[in-house]
């Protein structure tokens, strides 16, 4: 019992070791692959219950992963003339600045590019503007100097007046109404906003739904208004102590 | 054929061949025009960054954009420029690359006062690009700072580090690692500058040697 929790452990320490290349904090060639397989193979072979396949499974994945980062650095090397960054950083320490700026110059092709604007630019840009229509002022909308509450207040008189006209739309087809054809045909335009419109009557209680979770029909219609009378309220006791 | 018939032909040849001249110098005018439209595309710079890409060459100038690269790159040749194209990755796919134009020949270090470069800017981004060249692209931020305040003052190395950054010649990640820059890799030929760069000491040391060999004190600056 102890040989298997030993081997249980030893997996553990090389899948976590294997992870720590797969996040970039080791060098890649920090791990030695094939010892790693050796010991990996001999765990396998003493024993095979499932924890142990399991474990082993995911090291082999770890361990592919960390073979990939292995040829990306060597194709990197290969690219970069196996050139370690030590012998850059010391050549660097070494190097006056303008010795580094003559050694950039051999390997620097600056980029040409023009930034400036025409006159056909400008007249094309001004005949586009020309052509933009006017953007129509709401008559009823308030100044900017009534303040932001004016404004709240006639923001939300323009919705409940579209959420009015969404409910006598469905109080006029009268009885249940399938949601989907309802919300289809106020086109493709406004099939979101009247979605949206219907979500706010129905948790508002102004709309009644009915899903039949057979057929997956999904139906809609205007609730009966109830008028709010005495006998409908309700007391409640809280006890404080 | 007799000679009437001749004389009927002649005027037909003739006629075909002037038909064909102005084919040719329409066909001319036409490339002349893709030319000119590629060039302004690759050339000028909005907003975003510079360079086309090929797939919005093929969209401006037809299937055969390639051609009219190539007949670009010609005449840039003459100017001291090239077309330089950087592919997005491994698969080298023409239609995801990008096209810039850029410099054809090095410049000298007098021109980089003229450009308006000072020496030390170009100096940290010497240092910085071949740091990060030869480890994989990418140094932690605070370790690239480090090397390069063995030559200037933390301030200055930070306030170099933040205008290159804003160039687009590096990059600093939300890790804090700093990683070579979309324009390092269009403008710096990343082996190029890493053999300028492993071969400085070289260079010191032949010309030591030479004016050793010679009798000549070498000068302050060339130490």
């Amino acid at each position: 019992m102890k040989a298997v929790e030993v081997r249980r452990e030893e997996l553990l320490r090389m899948i976590a070791a294997l992870e720590a290349v797969v996040r970039m904090k080791v060098e890649p060639f920090a791990v030695e692959v094939g010892p790693l397989l050796e010991r990996l193979r001999r765990i396998v072979e003493e024993n095979r219950d499932a924890e142990t396949l399991v474990l082993d499974a995911e090291a082999l994945y770890r361990v592919s992963v960390v073979l990939a980062l292995q040829q990306k650095s060597i194709v990197q090397s290969a690219s970069s003339l196996f050139v370690d960054s030590q012998i850059v950083a010391s050549k660097i320490v070494g190097s006056p600045p303008v010795a580094l700026a003559g050694a950039f110059l051999l390997a620097w092709r600056p980029m040409v590019r023009l930034e400036h604007v025409s006159t056909p630019l400008l007249i094309r840009g001004y005949e586009h503007f020309l052509s933009l229509s006017t953007r129509a002022q709401p008559q009823s909308a308030p100044a900017p100097s009534e303040g932001p509450r004016a404004e709240w207040a006639f923001l939300e008189q323009k919705f409940e007046e579209e959420l009015e006209r969404v409910l006598s739309e469905l109080r006029s087809r009268g009885g249940w109404v399938d949601y989907w054809s309802f919300i289809s045909g106020a086109g493709s335009g406004g099939k979101a906003r009247t979605a949206y419109l219907l979500s706010f009557l129905i948790t508002r209680g102004d709309v009644e739904v009915r899903y039949n979770p057979l057929t997956g029909e999904l139906k809609i219609r205007a609730a009966e208004r109830r008028e709010e009378t005495e006998g409908d309220r309700v007391s409640l006791a809280v006890s404080v102590r | 054929m007799s000679e009437e018939q001749q004389d009927d032909v002649g005027p037909q040849a003739e006629a075909q061949e002037t038909a064909e001249e102005v084919v040719g110098e329409q066909e001319l005018t036409k490339m002349e025009r893709k030319v000119a439209v590629a060039a302004a595309l690759i050339l000028t710079a909005g907003h975003r960054q510079p360079g086309v890409r090929g797939w919005e060459l093929r969209r401006r100038l037809g299937k055969g954009y390639h051609r009219v690269l190539e007949v670009l790159d010609s005449r840039l040749k003459k100017l001291g420029l090239r077309l330089k194209v950087v592919y997005e990755d491994e698969s080298q796919d023409p239609e995801r690359a990008r096209y810039y134009v850029v410099v054809s020949e090095p410049l000298v270090l007098s021109d980089l006062t003229t450009l308006g470069y000072s020496i030390d800017e170009v100096a940290i981004l010497a240092a910085t690009l071949a740091y990060l060249y030869a480890s994989n692209d990418r140094r932690p931020y605070k370790e690239v700072v480090e090397l390069l305040e063995t030559k200037y003052p933390k301030w200055r190395v930070e306030s170099v580090l933040e205008r290159l950054i804003r160039r687009g010649y590096l990059v600093r990640t939300e890790d804090d690692q700093l990683v070579v820059g979309w324009r390092a890799k269009v403008e710096v030929d990343k082996k190029e500058l890493l053999r300028a760069i492993a071969s400085l000491g070289q260079v010191v040391s032949e010309q030591r040697t030479a004016q050793a060999e010679s009798g000549i004190t070498p000068r302050e600056d060339q130490t």
